[in-house]
């Protein structure tokens, strides 16, 4: 029995290493990371229309211009700036109204107004937020010069400003890397998705010998060679990714490994049941293929969980990823531990057994052997009944 | 060369090979499954994801260590705002962090000890709003009425202040700065999110559909140009129109004013679907099997959408990622029928996003005329 375990296991591993296409995951997810060689958002241009030209709208224009997020290009005319927002030249711009200067000095009221591409919602609130920041402090500075002027000292000024220095702290994600929001989502939804495929392609080839279905002992071993080649695949998305792409990591080896096993578990439970729905490999491909994207926005990354109506989030909670996402950017990014974690363990088991369990209801029904038990149930009874 | 008896021997074949196609395209559950079944559920499922559109009374945590009127004032107000819902964590700042970090919260307000009497005596003490910038786009949202708030309590404390110190406050300077979004001014996710994906998909179905198509020929079949034209027409046609139906079902459920000429939607859908079956008949004349042709479809159509600028702006990548971005068809196609959606365009640009995605079957047809025809020829290998 061991032997035939062993023999399967050995198979299946040295096959899946002889022809590495698992290993096209760490080829995608490599180029996709090209596209955050800048870590975020970095020198977006940005139009400034400085309709007042004196010291003090030149003085914001150099405020603005200390964002590492913007690159700040002078426009003459809002038209220009316009058409080049739109033709995607420039994200965003800032208009500094005529008399700016001399309505500030009044203590008039001014509105310095703004636009920016809200197409892309993470990008422009990024933006939103930088500029907002800078201005506050460049209406802060000349407060405080007004102030003094007044006979404030700079204890009273800072008194008088700001009774409340309210304060907002982005926490888990240190100077707002696009990187970090979207890729432990995006990693954990590509390892379930590339496991998903090779093990229901490994269940469907057993399914299909020519010899006829395999021993379960073959089955186990042939599936549990999978485990290697996806642990060591977590290791590197998990453990050594973050590092590359220079985001917080946070979770041990072992912590990892802790983590990738019953998620593991609850995808190949899951995969039973898809083999079983779809028998055919290409089948696996003109279905698993398509719903990546949705799995990726299911998992509440992107888009909370609480946002959703209830019903797509109970599709949300029947899928691995969303509760390994929970769990894993918890312990790697948010500094949380596995006892936190508790619950999503237990879930991810539970869906592994569920799944497997649905799934061996449905091959057995497949190959008669419930009909067969009914059947033999049924004798039983008739005997029985003739006995009494 | 008789050009009348070419191009009439073209539109024969062609049509031959059209009509073949169109006598069994919906007789196996295969061409019903990628043809409209999971497209629309797809649709229907990332379109119930984003119903919301915006969002609003996110989940945000308050400990508030002092329990005075004007602590309770900070998270009334705070609450009373559009984006954010309080939850009580007591004193447990331990808990409300950890809740924060399972996302069970998107935001943690936390006021410390003798806040009020601090304020009232000039020690400025600093009430802090923490959110969750792992989960961004909540965490972002939850504190957007956070800092205006702060800032109406400031002007309001401002005087008393003064008074204490036995001074008057001068006119200030009262200067606003408006940020507004353009293009999508309400910020709805399903603009972008959704009609991203659509795009997206739409290739991936196209892609994947041409290949099915190709190893489904029998092995016999001497390829010609419009046999292979004639073959894949009907699934050209049909994706046009499937995006053109999603493009309006989109604007029809979020009420949405389409500021293009939706004609020069169908124009770029067109093009679009030929750039994407172009790519399939490349994938197909380059691997050994269909299967092997489908596990790269995932690569190629997930880089697509990673260099598409959807996550990304492009003027942000850097440069090479550019570059990699201005040769992926999703990119101007994406860029094109969102313009026509939502932003402004003329008839120039629909023209030159056309011209663009023509390029991709003129290059493919030169790289594989020879290829294809043996990959025809060869039996499939699984």
């Amino acid at each position: 029995m061991l032997q035939m375990y062993w023999a399967s296991f050995k198979r299946i591993l040295l096959r899946f290493l002889a022809t590495p296409k698992w290993a096209l995951l760490i080829l995608s997810i490599s180029l996709m990371s090209l596209v955050y060689g800048n870590g975020g958002i970095a020198n977006l241009p940005i139009a400034v229309i400085d309709q007042d030209h004196t010291s003090a709208s030149r003085g914001l224009m150099r405020a603005l211009a200390v964002s590492s997020k913007i690159t700040i290009v002078n426009y003459e005319n809002v038209d220009d700036a316009y058409h080049d927002i739109n033709q995607r030249k420039i994200f965003a711009l800032v208009i500094i109204p005529r008399n700016y200067e001399e309505r500030l000095v009044n203590g008039e009221s001014v509105v310095i107004q703004a636009y920016g591409d809200a197409s892309n919602r993470l990008a422009n609130g990024q933006i939103q937020q930088d500029l907002k920041t800078i201005y506050q402090q460049v209406l802060s500075d000349y407060n405080s010069n007004l102030l003094r002027n007044n006979g404030f000292t700079d204890e009273q000024i800072s008194m008088v400003l700001l009774p409340i220095k309210g304060q907002t702290d982005p926490l888990f994600n240190a100077g707002i890397s696009l990187t970090a929001i979207t890729f432990p989502g995006l990693l954990v939804m590509l390892l379930q998705h590339s496991l998903l495929i090779a093990s229901t392609r490994t269940h469907i080839a057993l399914n299909s010998l020519p010899q006829g279905k395999p021993a379960k002992v073959i089955f186990i071993g042939s599936l549990s060679a999978l485990l290697p080649i996806w642990l060591f695949l977590s290791i590197v998305l998990f453990g050594l990714w973050p590092w590359i792409l220079g985001y917080r990591q946070l979770a041990s080896l072992p912590e990892i490994l802790l983590m990738t096993l019953p998620f593991l578990f609850a995808v190949m439970g899951l995969s039973k049941l898809l083999t079983e729905c779809l028998r055919r490999i290409e089948m696996i491909y003109l279905t698993l293929a398509f719903i990546t994207t949705p799995v990726f926005y299911l998992s509440g990354t992107i888009w909370p969980l609480d946002a959703m109506p209830p019903w797509v989030q109970f599709v949300s909670n029947l899928l691995p990823s969303t509760w390994a996402v929970n769990m894993i950017a918890g312990v790697n990014q948010m500094g949380l531990s596995i006892a936190d974690n508790g619950f999503n363990l237990l879930m991810l088991i539970v869906l592994g057994i569920f799944y497997f369990t649905i799934g061996v209801f449905i091959s057995a029904l497949r190959d008669g052997r419930i009909r067969k038990f009914m059947h033999y149930r049924h004798l039983l009874r008739r005997k029985s009944a003739r006995r009494g | 060369m008789d050009y009348r008896l070419i191009i009439i021997d073209f539109y024969r074949r062609f049509n031959e090979a059209f009509n073949d196609e169109m006598s069994f395209v919906f007789k196996r559950f295969t061409y019903h499954w990628l043809l409209w079944i999971l497209p629309l559920a797809i649709f229907f499922l990332i379109s119930s994801i984003f119903s919301q559109g915006v969002l609003f009374d996110l989940p945000v945590g308050y400990v508030d260590q002092d329990k005075s009127a004007l602590s309770r004032n900070i998270i009334r107000d705070l609450n009373a705002g559009a984006h954010a819902e309080l939850v009580n964590y007591d004193d447990s700042l331990n808990n409300a962090g950890k809740a924060l970090a399972k996302a069970d919260i998107y935001g943690l307000l936390y006021i410390p000890p003798n806040f009020e009497a601090d304020v009232l005596a000039g020690r400025q003490p600093v009430p802090i709003l923490y959110y969750n910038a792992l989960y961004y786009g909540a965490g972002m949202y939850s504190v957007q009425d956070y800092s205006g708030m702060i800032a109406e309590f400031n002007s309001q404390y401002r005087g008393k202040i003064a008074a204490v110190l036995g001074m008057s406050v001068p006119k200030l300077v009262n200067a606003t700065f408006n940020y507004d979004g353009l293009f999508n001014a309400s910020g709805n996710y399903l603009y972008f999110q959704q009609f991203s994906a659509m795009v997206h998909l739409l290739q991936l179905f196209v892609v994947t559909i041409t290949i099915h198509i190709l190893g489904k020929l029998p092995r016999r079949t001497k390829p010609s140009y419009p046999f292979v034209l004639g073959k894949l027409a009907p699934y050209t046609l049909w994706y046009t129109m499937l995006i053109i139906f999603e493009i309006a079902l989109l604007v029809f459920i979020s009420e949405a004013h389409v500021s293009g000429n939706p004609f020069a939607m169908l124009l770029v859908g067109f093009f679009y679907v030929i750039a994407a079956q172009s790519i399939g008949i490349f994938l197909f004349s380059y691997t050994r099997s269909v299967i092997d042709a489908y596990s790269y479809i995932g690569l190629l159509v997930g880089l697509a959408l990673t260099y598409s600028g959807v996550v990304v702006p492009e003027l942000s990548m850097p440069e090479v990622a550019r570059i990699i971005s201005s040769i992926e068809p999703l990119t101007y196609a994406l860029n094109t029928l969102f313009d026509l959606f939502l932003r402004h365009t003329d008839i120039v640009s629909v023209l030159k996003t056309c011209l663009i995605l023509m390029i991709y079957p003129i290059i493919i047809t030169l790289l594989v005329r020879k290829r294809l025809v043996k990959r025809l020829k060869k039996e499939e290998i699984i």
